[in-house]
């Protein structure tokens, strides 16, 4: 499959709920800002607690995943003030707009890549806490994984689990004639964390039950 | 309920009659109690308001779920009673899928996302490839029951939200409560637990109540958000009996302002639980596939928003 051509500076990437993702020109390569947009609907105290706290946080588990063996962008610069990361480029297309048309093959190959990669963020001791396809890119075979500003450190079954569970459901709504796809995803996750990753698996079932109506 | 989509609809009558607790929590057999002596007058009260007689009727829709069994079997024998002696079809609706579909035919919403925060229920719902999904849910407690036992704790009276509401306005000082979204879901357990650790350390009433609805408001907005930018849907109704808060409303109104996103509020009765969204959904149902028959109209206690087949807007 071709490759989508990469953006040129200055370009609007994405316009998400929590930030906006412009390419531009830094240090003599194409680079992404990461501009958190402040919430008029949240009071000022909680507003400030919240883009500090995800803003470190973002930085801190990118590096962590990095040093994990997980493709995530690298950090080259932070500005709190501006509310702004200076991020590495990775690529146009997120697996959000391909995963749908892909080759049979190549998109189960890419469900368990894509597991795999969960499984080592997990192992890694990082809850990614907003996994859909929207927030990873694949290229020339590599899973990337985008956005940590969710994320948290830990490695409890339940977080664990939760992380999944979420991903589960958006990928269900996502990509409805490939749910089934996300078995998949799990396989990948089981081979890297073997008989933990089965355990968190089977606890995904246990939340969904645990709902009132789910 | 009279009408059709798309000429629109007209309530006739909507009688509501909520169970109130003598203390504590609802008790299901209480509460189911409370349904079945209040049925009868209830149904002669919206028959005399709406100027209808029983011959009248096309169609008898009832909640099939979910919710309290006790509860949702004495509304259904009454309209499987109703069905049978006035000889009109049975229509089953899911309660969740009637507050959306109130909404969104009540309101100038097309194909709106429901932010839906009730007692027992918390869910961001939108249609999706010719289903009802859950995109986000709370992941312990429904917002209005974690507001009834932070309200029972703090001496507070039944339901906990208005009282809440009211105490909230006085509030001036924001005390640092967990704020936990996690993806489109979010929880509201931690928050209560921390509330009333706060409250044991001393805070005041007036800046915790005003906390808690900062806190818990903001982690509706976000993820009602998150929701419309994955869901790819640029219109906002709400529904359930915690979103007639007019802090809520308001802040999920800049949410959809700085958005550019719309955002719908149907008429103010038509928001907590009540009868004539159970007839609308259940008309928009009856029109397009018919009733069902008596042997499918079990009540079902789970039943799941996104297995409801959808016949109307297909």
């Amino acid at each position: 499959m071709a490759e989508a051509a990469p953006h040129g500076p200055g370009e609007v990437i994405y316009r998400g709920a929590e930030a906006t993702l412009t390419t531009a020109s830094r240090f003599g390569r194409l680079v992404v800002l990461k501009q958190r947009h402040p919430k008029a609907y949240r009071i000022a105290e909680l507003e400030t607690a919240i883009a500090r706290g995800r803003m470190r946080n973002e930085a801190r588990l990118l590096r962590r995943a990095r040093e994990a063996g997980v493709s995530a962008p690298a950090v080259l610069d932070a500005d709190p003030e501006a509310q702004t990361l200076v991020l590495e480029y990775l690529g146009r297309r997120a697996l959000r707009e391909s995963f749908d048309t892909m080759p049979g093959p190549l998109r189960r190959r890419a469900a368990r890549a894509v597991g795999e990669a969960v499984g080592r963020l997990h192992k890694a001791g990082i809850i990614h806490g907003d996994l859909t396809t929207s927030n990873i890119i694949l290229k020339g075979g590599t899973v990337h994984v985008l956005d940590f500003s969710l994320g948290q450190v830990g490695d409890r079954l339940e977080e664990r689990a939760v992380d999944l569970k979420a991903f589960k459901d958006s990928f269900a709504a996502t990509h409805l004639p490939h749910a089934a796809d996300f078995g998949l995803v799990l396989e990948g996750y089981r081979a890297v964390l073997g008989a933990e990753g089965a355990r968190v698996a089977a606890h995904i079932g246990k939340i969904e039950r645990r709902r009132r109506y789910a | 309920m009279r009408g059709s989509e798309p000429s629109g609809f007209e309530v006739l009558a909507n009688r509501v009659d909520m169970f109130r607790p003598a203390k504590g929590g609802i008790h299901p057999r209480e509460a189911a109690e409370h349904h079945a002596d209040l049925l009868p007058s209830l149904l002669a009260a919206a028959f005399e308001e709406s100027g209808l007689s029983p011959g009248d009727l096309d169609v008898v829709c009832f909640s099939q779920g979910p919710g309290l069994g006790p509860c949702l079997r004495t509304a259904a024998t009454t309209a499987r009673a109703l069905s049978l002696s006035f000889e009109v079809p049975l229509v089953g609706v899911n309660h969740c899928v009637s507050h959306l579909e109130v909404g969104r035919v009540l309101t100038d919403a097309t194909d709106p996302l429901l932010l839906y925060a009730s007692g027992g229920n918390t869910q961001i719902i939108a249609y999706a490839g010719g289903k009802y999904r859950v995109f986000g849910e709370t992941l312990d407690v429904g917002l209005g029951n974690m507001l009834d036992k932070f309200a029972l704790e703090v001496g507070l009276s039944f339901p906990g939200g208005p009282k809440v509401e009211e105490l909230a306005r006085r509030g001036q000082r924001y005390l640092e409560l967990p704020y936990s979204v996690k993806g489109m879901d979010l929880a509201f357990s931690g928050i209560l637990t921390a509330a009333l650790a706060l409250r044991k350390a001393g805070a005041g009433l007036a800046d915790l109540c005003y906390s808690i609805q900062e806190t818990c408001f903001a982690m509706l907005c976000e993820t009602t958000e998150r929701a419309l930018a994955h869901a790819r849907k640029d219109e906002v109704v709400i529904g359930g009996g915690v979103v007639q808060n007019k802090r809520l409303q308001a802040m999920v109104e800049t949410m959809c302002r700085e958005r550019g996103a719309k955002f719908f509020v149907p008429p103010r009765a038509l928001l907590p639980d009540n009868g004539a969204m159970i007839a609308l959904a259940g008309a928009l149902e009856y029109r397009a596939s018919g009733g069902i028959p008596l042997e499918a109209s079990a009540v079902r206690q789970r039943y799941r928003t996104d297995q409801v087949a959808v016949t109307w807007r297909a």
